[in-house]
């Protein structure tokens, strides 16, 4: 996909603090690495995902653009990505414009935001 | 509770599972609609949290299906919407669903819901068990109106419907049934001799010694005081004289004391008729030939049967 593609990013503000406090809690309680199955089953399934977003843009099959968006942003705001959860949900309801200009700016601020999303999972 | 997930996203996924273990929850997870269908149909569960937009079977139709699929056990559904669906919500409640959440899920929600979901559950699992037994004692009910309480057989009621029934079968579908009365030889004198009570349970030893003889598809009733009547399906005159004959017989080898019968033993007598297709005629006056040829065996000595003579069979 895209990694290595930009230098070192500001992991912060890439994901909701208080999101993954609430994961580690919960990992605690059931004495698992929730967090860690998480990141794994996360970025997996994100790179599938993307890059069926892009296959789906270039089809011009807006059903398809919506639905993938749409799971893209579940997952993302379960690991507390909200910025993407958000570039997602303006996909998933623009899904049905998937040739127009703004539907690929999106979709590439959304790659550049799962880089960063990725990076700082995985520094967790 | 066992609770049974479903969702496309391996992540929501995971964390529904890890939260409901937390939980002490027994957690089973599919990734679609049609996955859950067929968990839901093996291993029952009792709360369904289920995404409301999935491939193969969405979670709105998954939760219409398993409403309209009514096995007595009320199924608590939770819809799972994501963020920023509201209209989700709504049309999930009007498929059914019991609650709705709304993801990510957070573990204080979750638990919310399922102490609502126990409290439902164990509230409709009370309404089932009462309306189950509220059948049985129907059931027991309309069977006490229907059973003379001395022998055990089929009383004048339950043979009033039955006959009802035999007359229309015979005439749509073609049916044949033989019908057989039975009549307790010198019964009254057998009051006088041994008084009332012994009477009453000489007639259950009557009772049990038919019923013992009878077929399966046999049926009998307790006709009137010491009268019994007996209605063979798809039998003739001559092979109802047969089965009536075996359990004269049987009774009067089961050798019940009777002084005041000549025999020295409690016997019967029996006059039979048969309803067929071929003479279409009311079951009243089947059961007025059969009455006749009782009346004859009666005349003829007692202890004998006597097939009814109106349909061309004559006595030996």
């Amino acid at each position: 996909m895209i990694d290595g593609e930009a230098g070192p990013l500001p992991v912060d503000d890439a994901l909701d603090a208080t999101v993954i406090a609430q994961l580690r809690d919960l990992g605690d309680m059931a004495g698992e690495d929730l967090i860690g199955q998480l990141v794994e089953l996360f970025v997996a399934s994100a790179a599938i995902e993307t890059a069926d977003l892009r296959r789906a843009l270039e089809a011009g099959d807006a059903t398809a653009v919506a639905r993938i968006a749409h799971s893209l942003r579940g997952s993302s705001a379960n690991v507390g990505a909200r910025g993407l959860a958000q570039l997602c949900a303006t996909l998933e309801r623009n899904g049905c414009q998937p040739t127009s200009g703004s539907a690929w700016a999106v979709l590439a601020a959304a790659e550049v935001e799962l880089t960063r999303v990725c990076a700082s999972l995985r520094a967790l | 509770m066992r609770i049974l997930v479903a969702d496309d996203d391996p992540t929501s996924r995971l964390i529904a599972r890890t939260v409901l273990q937390a939980l002490g929850h027994h957690c089973e997870t599919v990734a679609d609609g049609e996955e859950a269908w067929e968990a839901y149909r093996r291993s029952r569960p009792e709360v369904i949290i289920s995404d409301s937009m999935m491939p193969r079977l969405s979670g709105l139709d998954l939760c219409r299906r398993i409403r309209a699929d009514d096995t007595g056990t009320y199924i608590y559904f939770i819809i799972l919407t994501s963020f920023g669906d509201p209209e989700q919500i709504l049309t999930g409640m009007r498929a059914g669903a019991d609650d709705y959440l709304v993801k990510p899920l957070a573990t204080d929600d979750l638990q919310a819901r399922l102490i609502a979901a126990e409290r439902v559950t164990a509230l409709h699992g009370q309404l089932e068990s009462q309306r189950s037994e509220l059948r049985r004692l129907n059931d027991e009910l309309v069977g006490v109106s229907r059973r003379d309480p001395l022998t055990g057989l089929g009383n004048r009621r339950a043979l009033g419907d039955d006959l009802e029934l035999l007359e229309a079968r015979t005439a749509r579908y073609g049916h044949r049934y033989c019908m057989a009365l039975l009549d307790v030889d010198l019964f009254k004198t057998y009051n006088d001799t041994y008084g009332h009570p012994a009477g009453d349970e000489v007639l259950r030893e009557v009772a049990a010694q038919l019923t013992q003889e009878a077929r399966a598809g046999d049926a009998l009733y307790r006709y009137g005081g010491e009268e019994f009547l007996c209605i063979f399906a798809e039998q003739s005159l001559e092979s109802g004289v047969v089965a009536v004959e075996r359990m004269r017989a049987g009774l009067q080898h089961r050798a019940l004391p009777h002084g005041g019968n000549p025999v020295g033993v409690l016997t019967v007598s029996a006059g039979l008729a048969v309803l067929d297709p071929e003479r279409p005629r009311l079951v009243s006056d089947v059961l007025k030939e059969a009455d006749e040829a009782l009346y004859r065996a009666k005349a003829l000595g007692r202890n004998r049967v006597e097939p009814a003579v109106a349909t061309g069979v004559v006595p030996a």
